[in-house]
């Protein structure tokens, strides 16, 4: 549960950017009039919460923008870890970018297999449970990824990562179901 | 003719007064201590005479500045009523835990928002044309008391917040 926390973080901010640089802002606020972004949480359980979502994706842009604080800033979030550095997680990218169509990552756990694969210009995480059940699905278009590490050097691009999504297909980016929670991102 | 022009003048003044007053917009305002020795108050504030008095007030209650770092806010602030005001009547956000339950909606041109657990209680409602309107008045480094009066008076029968901690209450609506 807590690795496919860590995942689904790790691609919600990829997904829960604003509106990007100011020229890329321009443009795409015209496609993105009338998307809206949905987030449901379903947690198990007497005391699970429930979380739901639904704001308009030119509204979180100018919430991005209006959030300012010594972390975020500009639409964009400096990410101050002592193990995860952005420039590291840049160049890592970077690489796997260029490797094309490829599974990067294939991890097999006792009851799990966990897999990081580029497909046709889409990445996508997966967790399947030794029985074959899907746990979590996770699919960001590159061109997402690569506005997220377009920002300044030890930050992360919300804004720009959330126009180049706003601006792909509409429909389903995160699944997540567990058997304790179940945790949907889309656009519509 | 002087003098009984004066007497009608005399005369018509309270009922003027009278007919602005019910006329008028209040706002209300309305504290609720708890326990056995709580306090109640209930104050109406006629915002037609309010509007009138303000001429009378001294020159720094006429003009609230606004903080530098506040003010650069604005423009977005702007942004996000105008999208606001665009939305279809929604629920944009919902958490519900065990004993509590937030909720942000917009219903019939106003941001409403609640809060509630197991004591307390948060209901507040922005209307927001009167918001816009409050912040298209923002001019030199701050606003005129009588145009957010103005922006108030443009709000009609809305209750505007209403906090309840456990036996205290307070409540503020426009009637």
């Amino acid at each position: 549960m807590r690795r496919i926390g860590g995942i689904a973080i790790l691609t919600a901010l990829a997904l829960a950017g604003a509106v990007g640089a100011a020229q890329a802002q321009a443009q795409s606020e015209t496609a993105q009039k009338g998307r809206w972004i949905h987030v449901r949480v379903d947690e198990q359980g007497e005391s699970g919460a429930k979380v739901d979502v639904n704001l308009p994706l030119a509204l979180v842009q100018v919430a991005l923008e209006i959030a300012e604080d010594e972390k975020l800033s500009g639409g964009q979030i400096r990410i101050d870890h002592a193990d995860v550095q952005v420039a590291d997680l840049r160049r890592m990218w970077n690489e796997l970018r260029a490797a094309g169509d490829a599974e990067f990552v294939r991890a097999q756990e006792q009851d799990k297999t966990i897999t990081i694969s580029q497909r046709g210009n889409r990445v996508l995480i997966e967790v399947q449970r030794a029985d074959g059940v899907k746990q979590a699905h996770i699919q960001v278009p590159a061109a997402a990824v690569d506005a997220l590490f377009s920002g300044a050097a030890d930050r992360l691009n919300l804004s720009a990562a959330l126009a180049q999504l706003s601006d792909s297909e509409r429909g389903e980016f995160i699944q997540i179901d567990d058997g304790e929670s179940q945790v949907r991102v889309w656009i519509d | 003719m002087l003098i009984s022009g004066k007497l009608a003048l005399l005369a018509g003044t309270p009922l003027l007064l009278g007919g602005m007053l019910l006329s008028a917009d209040y706002l209300v305002v309305d504290v609720r201590e708890g326990g056995p020795d709580g306090h109640h108050f209930v104050v109406p504030v006629p915002l037609a005479l309010a509007r009138g008095a303000l001429a009378l007030a001294p020159q720094e209650a006429q003009r609230l500045s606004c903080p530098q770092h506040a003010a650069r806010y604005l423009p977005a602030a702007r942004r996000m009523l105008a999208e606001l005001q665009g939305l279809p009547d929604a629920e944009l956000i919902k958490v519900e835990e065990r004993d509590q339950r937030v909720s942000v909606r917009v219903r019939a041109g106003q941001l409403v928002i609640d809060v509630n657990q197991a004591d307390q209680e948060v209901h507040v409602v922005v209307p927001l044309e009167a918001a816009q309107r409050a912040l298209d008045a923002y001019s030199d480094g701050g606003f005129e008391s009588a145009d957010l009066i103005a922006a108030l008076g443009s709000i009609s029968n809305t209750d505007l917040v209403h906090v309840r901690d456990g036996q205290d209450e307070v409540k503020v609506w426009i009637w």
